[in-house]
């Protein structure tokens, strides 16, 4: 009887072993599922935060080349100033200016960029100071339209005469 | 003669029958889950092996893509600032080339009546939309008629004197007569957005 006895405690004993077994194998597997499933979260949060830096990083970038583009178009290279001097020299005498006085200021702005102040003293003809604003206004190097901003104008009819005297300041950006 | 039997034992006489057949159903069910469960831990073993592997791969790309966001942080935030204040500059000069000192000249030409004309111009168009201007005119009504004519520019009279048979006056107009004038402040850093910063210098560029 106590063999028995013995045996029902064995089996049950397995029993619940078997069970208890089976069901820690279930336990184990879901934790190592949830921890593959949160590593693999993080890497995907990551991809997705290197992308949008990605994004943002080539748009700006793309901004950079634009403001390149820009550069390269609209402002004067530094290696043509004596070009823009001859130009604006010659703009004058073409409209009846020949006695124009130019005087030019630099100053540094940001890198590789000067900024050229030019100052005219002039005297001529209404019709004659309108038409050398109008082609300052449209200044091309090499067909190229080139930024030469007219920032100051005083003009003042002469004693004598039709004649009008004046003062330009006009500003040009250099690119280097 | 028939054998009449009792039992007289303690405890009922085990069927070893029954018994070994529960016994031996219990042995295979116990069998069965530990078996399922040897079974389990091995497939998952074998997962988790994958898994680590595929981990371990996680990881070193965690690692790199950790150490590429960082590098792209630390050079989107050196270049912005460079990049903002180049963009700044660029809308700037746009905004001012599009300004037309011949424009504001042609308007006020057309504003002038007959037998008046200027005498002095002065702009100063970096500081503000105002421009002075003198005139003179061959009669005292004419003078008033340019008063007239430039009323629209929100003008301001001062210096009318009569010099040489001519009726002289000095005028502050205002180019922008429908806007109050605004004092010219450099635009702050990031205040507006990206988009929008770089947007006038494409259109520019097109």
């Amino acid at each position: 009887m106590k063999i028995v006895k013995l045996i029902i405690y064995a089996l049950g004993g397995l029993l619940v072993v078997g069970v208890a077994f089976f069901l820690f194998s279930f336990a184990y597997t879901s934790i190592e599922t949830m921890s593959a499933q949160s590593t693999q979260a993080r890497l995907e949060e990551l991809q997705g935060r290197e992308k949008t830096l990605g994004t943002t990083f080539k748009e700006w970038t793309e901004i950079d080349l634009t403001y390149t583009a820009f550069r390269e178009n609209y402002l004067v290279k530094v290696e043509t100033f004596n070009r823009l001097k001859q130009d604006l020299q010659m703009l004058s005498r073409k409209n009846g200016l020949g006695n124009a006085r130019f005087s030019f200021k630099y100053k540094s702005m940001l890198s590789g960029i000067l900024k050229l102040s030019v100052t005219v003293e002039l005297v001529g003809s209404y019709e004659n100071i309108k038409r050398f604003l109008f082609d300052i206004e449209n200044f091309r190097i090499d067909n190229n339209i080139k930024i030469i901003l007219l920032k100051k104008i005083d003009l003042k009819k002469m004693k004598a005469g039709p004649m009008i005297e004046g003062v330009l300041t006009m500003e040009a950006y250099l690119a280097g | 003669m028939r054998k009449i039997r009792y039992n007289i034992a303690e405890n009922k006489r085990i069927d070893y029958l029954k018994f070994g057949l529960v016994s031996a159903f219990v042995l295979v069910i116990s069998f069965v889950f530990i078996m399922l469960g040897i079974g389990n831990l091995w497939s998952s073993d074998k997962r988790a092996q994958d898994q680590e592997a595929a981990l371990k791969k996680a990881e070193r790309e965690i690692e790199k893509l950790t150490s590429e966001t960082d590098h792209l942080k630390t050079d989107v935030t050196t270049k912005k600032s460079l990049w903002r204040q180049r963009v700044s500059f660029a809308n700037s000069l746009i905004k001012e080339k599009k300004f037309s000192v011949i424009e504001q000249l042609d308007i006020l030409e057309k504003h002038l009546p007959e037998g008046v004309f200027f005498t002095d111009f002065s702009m100063n168009i970096e500081t503000s939309s105002n421009i002075q201007v003198g005139i003179a005119a061959d009669s005292l009504h004419r003078l008033t008629e340019a008063y007239e004519a430039f009323s629209g520019f929100r003008k301001t009279v001062k210096n009318e004197l009569e010099e040489e048979g001519l009726f002289k006056a000095s005028l502050i107009l205002n180019l922008n007569p429908g806007k109050a004038e605004e004092p010219k402040v450099a635009p702050k850093p990031g205040k507006r957005k990206k988009a929008d910063d770089d947007e006038e210098l494409r259109n520019v560029l097109k």
